[in-house]
């Protein structure tokens, strides 16, 4: 006959390898979708949109850099439904200057969302409408955000607008295909998410707008898990530059500057 | 039976009660069809079948949005062929003011979808990637 300190011993000792089994298979459970066969980036070519938008300043004769519309903002803001607004800043790419030196000529670089590895905005989401998709795309579930705003605090790239005002008495045509959104949510680029699944499903290579849009070709978007594609190509030849790279978000977007 | 005309006083009140919504309005209420009003589709064949999409569309429509926002899901192959996982695909073949809207508005129904998204009474200019 066995003792009950024999049995109690047993039974605790069962019961406890069973929980620690099951807490770890939980973790090994992934399941995988056809959106794990991609990964997007694009990597902008700084030199080509410096002088596409010194181009642009010098013709219409504006000073400052936000001002500045190149064709693939307009383009974005009419494809995304994004307002237009004297008192905010709704465009999802923003230009900034940047110099080498004190004196050297400006750098523009055009900093859109640049779809993190690592996202500090999805960290910090408190309903989960931030997350990251298995390709890569960092997307704002618009019917679960509250509006709290901490994912623009987390953001490191300042990539993310809140809607001030109503959209629909700011916008000018509407792309039916995107949401036009209510205010009060909080809206990031997106790769045009509703385009590159649709582009994809339809055997095309999809494209966001801004690149379709870039007289200059200087966007190039493609997938970073497929060796034959432009954007890996470049990566394995020229050297790029990440922003913000000591935070170790590891971004999608990379940045070619000097040339080849 | 003790007090038995209370008893039975208070079962026929409440059988009274009971059959307030016929007195009430004298037997005037009546079956309302709502589907000869409205619009005809243009399409023939609906994404799923006609009975199904008129009881289940929203459902149809919530499991379009996880699938379209989370999953990256944009084609939707069923039976009639292959729907883009969109709102847009409703008003190819259903016009909105005379179909979805009217029917809505039957069955007090308010639906949030358009506060956030596009529809074609909005009367706003538009701009079309789908052809591109």
């Amino acid at each position: 006959m066995i003792s009950r300190r024999k049995f109690l011993v047993l039974v605790t000792a069962s019961a406890a390898t069973i929980a620690t089994g099951k807490a770890l298979s939980i973790g090994e459970e992934e399941h995988k979708s056809e959106l794990s066969n991609y990964e997007w980036g694009m990597i902008i070519d700084v030199d080509k949109c410096t002088q596409c938008i010194k181009e642009i300043m010098e013709k219409e004769g504006i000073d400052d850099v936000e001002k500045v519309k190149p064709p693939c903002i307009r383009e974005c803001d009419k494809a995304n439904n994004v307002p237009e607004s004297e008192k905010y800043y709704y465009s999802l790419i923003r230009i900034y200057e940047v110099r080498e030196r004190e004196d050297a000529a400006p750098l523009y670089f055009p900093v859109m969302c640049q779809e993190c590895e690592h996202p500090a905005c999805v960290q910090v989401c408190l309903t989960k409408a931030s997350y990251r998709r298995e390709d890569g795309i960092i997307v704002v579930d618009l019917h679960r955000c509250i509006g709290c705003r901490y994912c623009m605090i987390a953001c490191p790239y300042n990539a993310r607008r809140f809607l001030w005002e109503p959209p629909e008495e700011h916008l000018r045509v509407v792309n039916p295909e995107a949401p036009i959104r209510k205010h009060g949510v909080v809206m990031k680029c997106e790769f045009c998410l509703w385009k590159i699944d649709r582009e994809r499903a339809e055997n095309k290579e999809p494209k966001p707008v801004c690149v379709e849009a870039c007289p200059h070709k200087a966007l190039i978007f493609g997938n970073l898990k497929d060796p034959n594609s432009e954007v890996s190509k470049i990566l394995k030849t020229s050297k790029v530059l990440t922003l913000r790279a000591y935070l170790g978000t590891n971004p999608k977007v990379k940045y070619k500057l000097w040339g080849d | 039976m003790y007090h038995k005309p209370y008893v039975i006083l208070g079962i026929v009140a409440f059988l009274i009660l009971l059959a307030m919504p016929y007195w009430v309005t004298a037997g005037n209420i009546k079956y309302e069809d709502i589907h000869k009003e409205l619009a005809q589709p243009k399409g023939v064949n609906c994404i799923k079948g006609v009975k199904w999409m008129s009881s289940y569309h929203m459902e149809l429509l919530n499991e379009w949005r996880e699938a379209a926002v989370r999953d990256g899901i944009r084609k939707y192959p069923t039976d009639n062929g292959v729907f883009n996982v969109s709102l847009t695909e409703c008003w190819k073949c259903h016009d909105y003011e005379n179909y979805c809207k009217k029917c809505h508005e039957f069955m007090e129904v308010r639906p949030v979808c358009w506060d956030c998204h596009y529809n074609p009474s909005m009367e706003m200019p538009t701009v079309n990637y789908l052809n591109k």
